[in-house]
């Protein structure tokens, strides 16, 4: 079976998984605590959703792909959900709406997707990749962004920085600029900048899309 | 309701609220989706209008069999199956009326968290009935405001000089961050 275009840039290409996962990591990325929590949200979700959508697979056809796919992943929020309030509530508090919000993560969407037609080790191994690069990029924003920021890091005041404060880093804004500058350090380390822009990486889900639905 | 929280409303989900840009909701699909002014509209307009259909039958659905049952904690997967089946729906239904297959880009809308973002709010909120709607129409015009001064800005980068490791991604990012920036008068 042909690869989807778009699983394919997820699993090779750092920076079309940035923009998958842009939402949360600009979002979760202010500090390195929240930014801790969220990685490992969406690394269980990463690996948890591989793993049903493979083992699912023949319930799940071709055809209802996009729906299965979907409501796996918002099971799975779910059980997050009510585990975090059980057990970890400052987590749970600290995600906010952005936990519901990874129901419908194109990141996590795409590699279960791409796991459906994978051997299982396969698909698992490139999960747990694809949820560990996340999670350094967003840690090294959280960092960052904390540290620039609010000039503390993992809510630790350092005097020097505290005093140094840029507070842009710690709104929207910084969240963009920081991205921006990790996905420019990534685009120069591999020496391939503006070899895939975002339009086509989109507009590939977009017709794959179309195609879980016909 | 007096005219003026209606107007508040909906500007406070179009500049202060604004979803994609100043919460980072449904960004992955402005950075994406921007490139030509046409389709970032199309994609605008069939973000509000789901947007929209999603939170006429959410509110309803939390309150009076959710909250009612006491099943709350099934929000987040009554909500997506919700999203999915207005999706589909919609995507059928503008399909036939174009008078082709091919579809639309309507299935992606099933994961913009713009939309699971706006039925979840509008309940946390607290939100009555009309101010839920109203509330959802300022998100949706928030998204196609993000959409159409996205594409505006990036068409002008694409005549511009850009250093090669910015290229592409990261200044989208900073264009976004710029955007913000201008929101952020709002706040």
């Amino acid at each position: 079976m042909e690869e989807n275009r778009l699983s394919q840039t997820v699993a090779l290409d750092p920076t079309g998984l940035l923009l998958l996962g842009a939402g949360p990591a600009l979002a979760r990325s202010y500090g390195l605590i929240p930014a801790l929590c969220m990685s490992a949200l969406t690394l269980f979700l990463l690996v948890c959703s591989s793993l049903l959508v493979r083992t699912f697979r023949g319930l799940i056809g071709q055809g209802q792909l996009l729906y299965g796919g979907i409501l796996i992943i918002a099971g799975l929020v779910s059980i997050a959900e009510l585990l975090l309030q059980a057990f970890l509530p400052g987590v749970f508090e600290l995600l906010g709406v952005y936990l519901n919000l990874s129901a419908a993560s194109l990141l996590v969407f795409s590699v279960a997707e791409r796991s459906r037609d994978r051997a299982l080790r396969l698909s698992l191994l490139e999960s747990l990749l694809v949820g560990l690069g996340f999670t350094a990029v967003l840690l090294v924003m959280g960092a960052v962004r904390e540290l620039l920021g609010s000039g503390s890091i993992g809510q630790t005041s350092l005097s020097f920085f505290e005093s140094h404060k840029i507070p842009i880093f710690a709104q929207a804004s910084g969240g963009f600029i920081t991205l921006a500058f990790v996905t420019a350090l990534i685009n120069r380390l591999k020496g391939k900048a503006g070899t895939n822009s975002p339009d086509s990486k989109i507009e590939s889900l977009d017709s794959e899309a179309e195609e879980s639905v016909k | 309701m007096s005219f003026r929280d209606i107007l508040l409303l909906i500007l406070s989900g179009v500049f202060v609220n604004n979803y994609a840009l100043t919460r980072f909701i449904g960004v992955s699909h402005v950075l994406g989706f921007s490139g030509q002014t046409g389709k970032a509209a199309g994609m605008g307009l069939a973000v509000a209008f789901v947007l929209q259909l999603v939170s006429i039958i959410t509110w309803p659905v939390q309150v009076f069999v959710l909250d009612k049952l006491g099943i709350e904690y099934m929000q987040t997967l009554i909500f997506v199956a919700i999203i999915l089946v207005v999706v589909y729906l919609v995507d059928r239904i503008f399909s036939k009326a174009a008078g082709n297959d091919e579809g639309s880009f309507f299935p992606l809308i099933a994961l913009n968290a713009a939309v699971l973002a706006a039925a979840v709010d509008n309940v946390s909120g607290g939100y009555g009935f009309l101010q839920a709607q109203l509330a959802a129409l300022g998100v949706g015009l928030g998204f196609l405001l993000a959409m159409l001064l996205f594409s505006g800005l990036r068409c002008r980068i694409d005549y511009a000089h850009v250093p090669k490791s910015f290229q592409g991604l990261p200044i989208n990012l900073l264009t976004a961050a710029i955007v913000a920036m201008a929101l952020g008068a709002f706040i």
